[in-house]
């Protein structure tokens, strides 16, 4: 997993690449405290650049839907494509967590 | 879920008589510098120290002497010192003893030399006390923490070992397996594999009486120790306070709230369950984010995707599980599977395409066939077939069961 974080007036958006898993839980949890350090009401992860997100990399855009809606701000996932895209519809997360 | 459990208990702080009482092997052809070498690591408290003159002769009595650490001259009549350490190396149990050269050598490639032959450490001459009982005890530091560190790595191993044969005894029994076929004529063929010792993977098979019989398959996010605890609770869950005479929609209902009480944000599992019914000759079953089973029918033995919906568990108390239903006659075969199968991985992509998978099936139903039912069912060569390709390295859980429903002139 590769990030790169940039602030607009009233968003955040992290561009995230390659591949989510099991091993990116750490540095994923780190972005996600600076992303709310960030203090913009609305976060946004860009996806178009994720080549592929297994079950743990679900799991973490389930624990930022968790954290940004617990500090009253909101999450957007963006541009998935697709096996992410895929993965976001046939899970089902797409009914919790807005997908554009 | 990386968590990894830390050492119950702080290694010991380095107590000086842990080291001191190391058994040190000196090797010096020169009389004086070895008295040197010994007198300053006896100064130091060393009590142990065997201060020899010929690298021949201690490399003879080297199992006899047992060091912990050994210190050798390079220049050297008869065996020299690089000679002496590459034999020292060369013997499995002294891979990774310390060994500290002396040399009187400055230049570079000499000391790569020493390095090369298999020296862990090197100090030139004429020594310095102070440094020389310096490096001596670093060395010896460190080996007593990786010896500490492979003991308790050795330790998981077998906590691990045993939590997986632990882990393994909820899957279904032979007895199990033995009454469904006998009751509902349904031969099976199963695969588990853990790829990280325990496994997220779970599959479980119930008689209902009847004709019928009960099955699911599960797969928690993530992998190893936390996705293994959760298959404990669902198996436990299931076995003990499931209402298993309820619609499938209606026990994935009953297994998604436990869950949702259960498990923290960001775990969750995909799941099918389902009912053979070989009276009405139906498969009934719901699914959570699971991936399509496949159907095998026909003289031509044609596999095609069931229709499958519904959100993964744990996502929301208030989702919503449709109970679904295909024909299920005799000789018709049904393979459930976890996404180990569909996407582990063969030069970058996921070996098993839809398309693949379902040619697979009916390839190895087919062969299944032909050997008269009695070779390994669809499950296995399904795996077999993966592994053949992609090798056997598995970087998620796979689980894959199969069920034939027997015909009885052909199966009696």
């Amino acid at each position: 997993m590769q990030a790169e974080i940039a602030k607009g007036a009233d968003y955040v958006e992290v561009r995230l690449a390659g591949a989510l898993t099991f091993d990116d839980h750490e540095p994923f949890r780190q972005l996600l405290s600076d992303l709310l350090a960030a203090e913009s009401p609305h976060v946004v992860l860009e996806l178009s650049s994720v080549t592929s997100v297994d079950s743990s990399g679900l799991g973490m855009f389930l624990i930022a839907d968790d954290e940004t809606k617990r500090a009253g701000r909101r999450l957007t996932l963006r541009s998935a494509e697709g096996q992410v895209r895929h993965v976001l519809k046939l899970s089902g997360v797409d009914t919790i967590i807005a997908v554009e | 879920m990386s968590a990894v459990p830390t050492a119950p208990r702080q290694p010991d702080a380095i107590a000086p008589s842990d080291v001191l009482g190391s058994r040190i092997v000196v090797v010096d052809d020169d009389e004086i510098a070895l008295e040197g070498t010994r007198r300053a690591l006896a100064l130091a408290g060393f009590a142990r120290i065997e201060a020899r003159l010929d690298a021949r002769e201690t490399l003879a009595d080297l199992s006899a002497l047992g060091p912990d650490i050994v210190i050798s001259d390079l220049l050297m009549p008869g065996m020299d010192g690089l000679e002496f350490v590459r034999a020292i190396r060369a013997i499995p149990a002294y891979e990774h003893l310390p060994i500290l050269v002396q040399t009187g050598f400055e230049r570079p490639e000499e000391r790569a030399g020493a390095f090369e032959a298999g020296a862990s450490d090197l100090v030139t001459k004429p020594i310095s006390p102070r440094e020389l009982v310096v490096r001596v005890r670093t060395l010896l530091e460190n080996r007593r923490l990786i010896k500490q560190l492979s003991v308790y790595r050795q330790r998981m191993d077998e906590e691990l070992r045993t939590a997986s044969v632990m882990q393994k005894a909820l899957l279904p029994k032979d007895k199990v397996i033995k009454t469904v076929r006998r009751e509902c004529g349904l031969a099976l063929d199963a695969v588990y594999e853990a790829s990280l010792t325990l496994g997220g993977d779970i599959w479980g098979l119930a008689p209902l009486g009847e004709g019928r019989a009960l099955v699911y398959i599960a797969d928690f996010s993530g992998h190893g120790v936390a996705a293994a605890l959760n298959t404990v609770r669902l198996s436990t869950f299931i076995e003990r306070s499931l209402d298993v005479s309820a619609q499938p929609s209606a026990l994935l209902d009953q297994i998604n709230r436990f869950l949702c009480g259960e498990l923290p944000i960001g775990q969750f599992a995909t799941m099918l369950l389902g009912v053979f019914d070989t009276r009405s000759r139906r498969f009934a079953y719901a699914t959570a984010g699971a991936d399509a089973p496949i159907r095998i029918a026909g003289a031509a033995r044609r596999s095609e995707f069931a229709p499958v919906g519904g959100p993964i568990l744990r996502l929301s108390p208030d989702a919503r599980f449709e109970t679904r239903s295909v024909p299920f006659e005799p000789g018709d075969e049904l393979v459930l599977y976890s996404d180990g199968l569909t996407e582990a991985p063969h030069a970058d992509r996921p070996y098993f395409t839809p398309a693949q998978l379902l040619s697979s099936a009916s390839e190895a139903s087919r062969a299944l066939a032909a050997e008269g039912h009695l070779g390994p069912g669809v499950a296995t060569r399904l795996r077999d077939e993966l592994a053949g390709a992609a090798g056997r390295t598995l970087t998620d859980d796979l689980t894959a069961v199969s069920f034939r429903f027997m015909e009885p002139e052909s199966d009696a």
